[in-house]
């Protein structure tokens, strides 16, 4: 297994797509950076304007902290994109290339063989997240300097470095659940679709549907909380004044459920269907 | 009848501008005290009070001098209140003004003296402020200030023993408008509660500041 997951990573290395990803990520990190030094100012004018009627400011709320929020904001709907092209990537170029044939006609075991790729689609995802981290924190402090973070959130909340930085950390480890799963899911369409355009289509209107239904109330907190579109969003509670723990482990707890489950389902199609 | 006449007169403008130039003398008395500090640096922890601001407490330095405006030095984003900071009621006394008894009480044995003070003056920036002033102690206790541009607000001054005239804590509350904000700028999962909203608009906010650490300038 291990020799397994080991010949994926180095196949997932060796593919340009995967450094075209990487690049794609810095790149946008970079424009966000670019939008928010020209409208970050403006940005706090506007949530504070009201407020200089009673109040002087001291010290300024564009700061890193504040970047690496309006990136978080901004990568959630780019960065599944771009993991399920390269992690969808990993199946569909072997159907396209034929070489499946090939590996299939070697003692390996299919499960194992797709479980190497679901594991190294799940590396690939937290290194994404890790670098998004690493990058966006780093060019934001660098660019930008430190200092206490504003969110809107039902009101003004404002946080000190310390505990901004620890709510950053936080937020970045929940969204790498959201990211696992859009990972794994996007190997199950590879598994269902075996084409690498019809995957690619599917995999780009399914985070587009995912975004359109998050944005709906189903009238039930129950409904609310157990669709996967609506999970989401729970990096956005570390940013809440009191974090609501319960809510944040239930929507890790679902995240993982369904990742598990949508896994599973592609474990066993592959298994029970020929190779082409 | 002439001579009669132009008596009347100069009584009736003698007397008015008696009236106009009363100060009442123990507010006077406790001006005197405020007047004598030039100048001092105090700790400062600030808390916000707002419905809709959430903000943890600030720690920072403010720094007075006579006929300046007090200065408050901080690393952290500071909320810093745009009234009383003024320690020694200058800016508010800084141009003529009457005052107006309106009553006087004994609290826990401290004689308790209202009174209302009026600007004669266009320049000056409220138009009537309520001094609560503590006569046996010979400090202001409660001001409730309107402004003309900025509103009312009221400063409640609490001091750390009987005989000292700069306070060691001071609860600011004003009227704050409920901030709008363009819908672009909510999160995806935040509702917007219209009803709330609306009867939300103005609604009473109150800044604590703490004071410690009192020292002259070097």
């Amino acid at each position: 297994m291990i020799g397994l997951v080991k010949m994926e990573s180095f196949r997932l290395l060796r593919q340009s797509r995967t450094y075209y990803a990487l690049a794609g990520v810095v790149l946008i990190e970079v424009v966000v950076l670019l939008s928010a030094y020209y409208q970050g100012n403006e940005i706090i004018e506007i949530l504070l304007s009201q407020l200089r009627e009673s109040f002087y400011f001291e010290g300024t709320l564009v700061n890193g902290n504040l970047i690496t929020y309006l990136i978080l904001n901004s990568m959630w709907f780019h960065l599944p994109l771009i993991l399920m092209i390269v992690v969808s990537g990993l199946l569909t170029s072997e159907y396209k290339d034929r070489t499946l044939i090939t590996v299939m006609m070697q003692p390996v075991s299919k499960v194992r063989y797709l479980l190497s790729k679901y594991l190294v689609g799940i590396l690939f995802s937290v290194a994404i997240v890790l670098l998004l981290l690493v990058t966006s924190l780093g060019f934001s402090y660098l660019i930008f300097g430190k200092g206490d973070l504003v969110v809107l959130l039902n009101g003004l909340n404002f946080y000190t470095q310390s505990d901004a930085f620890l709510r950053i950390l936080l937020a970045f480890a929940a969204g790498a659940f959201s990211m696992v799963f859009y990972a794994v899911t996007s190997l199950t369409l590879a598994v269902i679709l075996k084409d690498v355009t019809k995957t690619w289509i599917v995999c780009v209107l399914f985070i587009v549907i995912s975004n359109v239904l998050m944005k709906i109330d189903f009238g039930s907190e129950l409904l609310n909380n157990l669709f996967y579109f609506k999970l989401n969003q729970s990096w956005q509670f570390f940013f809440y004044p009191d974090i609501p723990w319960y809510q944040i482990l239930m929507k890790t707890s679902l995240t993982i459920f369904y990742t598990t489950l949508v896994a599973l389902l592609g474990l066993f199609i592959f298994k029970t269907k020929d190779i082409d | 009848m002439r001579l009669c006449l132009t008596f009347f007169f100069l009584s009736v403008s003698f007397f008015s501008l008696a009236q106009q130039t009363a100060i009442d003398q123990d507010l006077l008395l406790i001006k005197e005290r405020l007047d004598s500090i030039v100048d001092f640096t105090v700790d400062m922890g600030l808390e916000v009070d707002v419905n809709f601001i959430s903000m943890p407490k600030k720690t920072g330095t403010l720094i007075y001098r006579k006929g300046a405006p007090a200065k408050i030095s901080t690393d952290d984003f500071m909320l810093v209140p745009k009234r009383g900071l003024d320690f020694t009621l200058e800016q508010l006394f800084e141009y003529p003004f009457i005052t107006v008894l309106r009553k006087t009480y004994i609290k826990e044995g401290d004689s308790i003296k209202v009174i209302n003070a009026i600007p004669n003056s266009d320049k000056a920036d409220f138009s009537i402020a309520e001094l609560t002033l503590n006569i046996s102690k010979r400090r202001i206790q409660q001001t409730k200030i309107s402004t003309l541009r900025d509103g009312s607000y009221d400063i409640f001054l609490k001091y750390p023993d009987d005989t000292a005239i700069l306070p060691e804590q001071i609860k600011i509350q004003f009227e704050v408008e409920r901030i709008r904000i363009p819908l672009s700028f909510l999160g995806q999962d935040v509702k917007v509660n219209h009803k709330l909203k609306r009867s939300d608009d103005i609604k009473k906010g109150a800044i604590l500041l703490d004071l410690y650490n009192y020292r002259k300038q070097p």
